[in-house]
């Protein structure tokens, strides 16, 4: 069949011209995913940002216990060394236990200074039976350390239930 | 503004958690919800020492001079406060961060509440295949009395992220690193219910507190009484991560 040299006759044109106006197309795409990149990498950092802040939001933590005093002065709560500025906001202990006979002091200390030496912020002092069971003590942001302790220096010893509630 | 503790969701059931915020004396307190009271036990060789990381975290530093009775330290909580750990059909959950060594104990169990062989759980550190075994101690099913399984890969002396899961309708928990499911070997039996257990709670220590002491640093170790998700132990890894540069 079909001689030598018989070719078949397309025409090209129009196909060569829709190449051509995908190419632009092509370009068009390229230079719109080449800005979305550019967005997201903005994007991206504004997220890290927000990231950076939520990791940072503090976190409203509480621990307590029971503690049975011994005439001596006892460490209730300590923090040393915090990691950086945080907000202790409240020490409360239950005082039901105490009676008209015993006497319980309440220090709340802090540090100055890294590694300084304790600084006694506040002194409460709990005579018998309190108006209410519950003594609570409001305490202070700070960034190098808290000690709370409690002595009782008359009377029995006895058990009191204590919290305290902090942000880290 | 503060988010609170208990509203996270990954705090939820929240069992046991362990900050370690005092950074100086011989009291640690467990801030989650029960307020276990733990004591920190020094039998005369050990010791424990707060350590500030660079960032200013306080870890804890169990130190370990050897294998005998009296040569590390743990933390306990009597049984009679830790009666919510008593885990056996249920779902739970342990974590924490650690930087183990590898001393001369072949194993260092990390947290556990059982009596070898008999009931109860635990977790350790192999010095030797550097893996992390969870076991299930079950005397009531002998000649069975008990069954583990372990993940590979815990290189000592390296900060990572620990956690275990447990479906209690599961025979199969799943172990974490860095919030990564691992690959697990189980025993033909796989990790049948451990028997109900009224022992105290240790951490760094078997339970006889005289063997098998955790050597190494070791910060938040925390237990759920539910089984979290993958997607939970990443929320609290890449919470965590940045304390710890990994």
């Amino acid at each position: 069949m079909g001689g030598t040299g018989i070719h078949n006759p397309a025409d090209l044109t129009e196909v060569l011209a829709n190449i051509a106006a995908n190419n632009v197309l092509l370009a068009v795409i390229q230079a719109t995913t080449a800005d979305t990149n550019a967005d997201l990498e903005v994007v991206d950092a504004n997220v890290d940002a927000i990231r950076a802040i939520t990791d940072a939001e503090a976190i409203l933590e509480e621990t307590g216990g029971e503690l049975t005093t011994d005439g001596t002065l006892q460490t209730i709560y300590v923090n040393n060394a915090p990691a950086g500025v945080w907000a202790p906001r409240w020490f409360g202990m239950d005082f039901a236990n105490q009676t008209v006979t015993e006497t319980v002091r309440i220090i709340v200390s802090y540090r100055e200074a890294p590694a300084g030496p304790w600084v006694v912020d506040d002194r409460e002092t709990i005579v018998g039976i309190p108006v209410s069971a519950g003594i609570w003590v409001q305490l202070k942001e700070n960034r190098y350390g808290l000690l709370i302790t409690v002595e009782k220096t008359v009377g029995t010893n006895r058990a009191y239930d204590w919290t305290i509630l902090y942000e880290v | 503004m503060a988010v609170l503790y208990d509203n996270i969701g990954y705090n939820r059931e929240i069992l046991l958690d362990l900050p370690f915020r005092e950074g100086i004396g011989v009291v640690t307190h467990d801030v989650a919800k029960p307020h276990h009271v733990m004591t920190m036990e020094d039998p005369g060789g050990g010791s424990f020492v707060w350590t500030s990381l660079d960032n200013g975290l306080m870890v804890m530093e169990f130190v370990t001079i050897g294998g005998g009775a009296t040569d590390g330290v743990h933390l306990n909580s009597i049984a009679a406060n830790t009666g919510d750990l008593n885990f056996t059909s249920g779902d739970y959950s342990i974590a924490g961060w650690t930087k183990w060594g590898a001393g001369t104990n072949q194993s260092e169990i990390i947290i556990g509440r059982y009596g070898t062989n008999l009931d109860g759980w635990d977790c350790y550190y192999n010095a030797v295949s550097s893996s992390l075994s969870h076991r299930h101690h079950h005397s009531s099913l002998a000649p069975n009395f008990n069954s583990s399984c372990f993940s590979a890969g815990w290189v000592p002396g390296v900060w990572k992220f620990f956690s275990i899961s447990r479906l209690g309708a599961s025979l199969y928990p799943l172990h974490y690193r860095n919030a990564v499911p691992l690959a697990m070997s189980y025993e033909a039996t796989g990790m049948l219910d451990p028997d109900t257990c009224n022992r105290d709670l240790v951490v760094g220590c078997r339970n006889s507190k005289d063997a098998n002491w955790y050597t190494g640093l070791m910060w938040r170790p925390r237990v759920w009484g539910r089984a979290l998700s993958q997607e939970e132990w990443s929320q609290i890894f890449q919470h965590e991560r940045g304390w710890f540069g990994v």
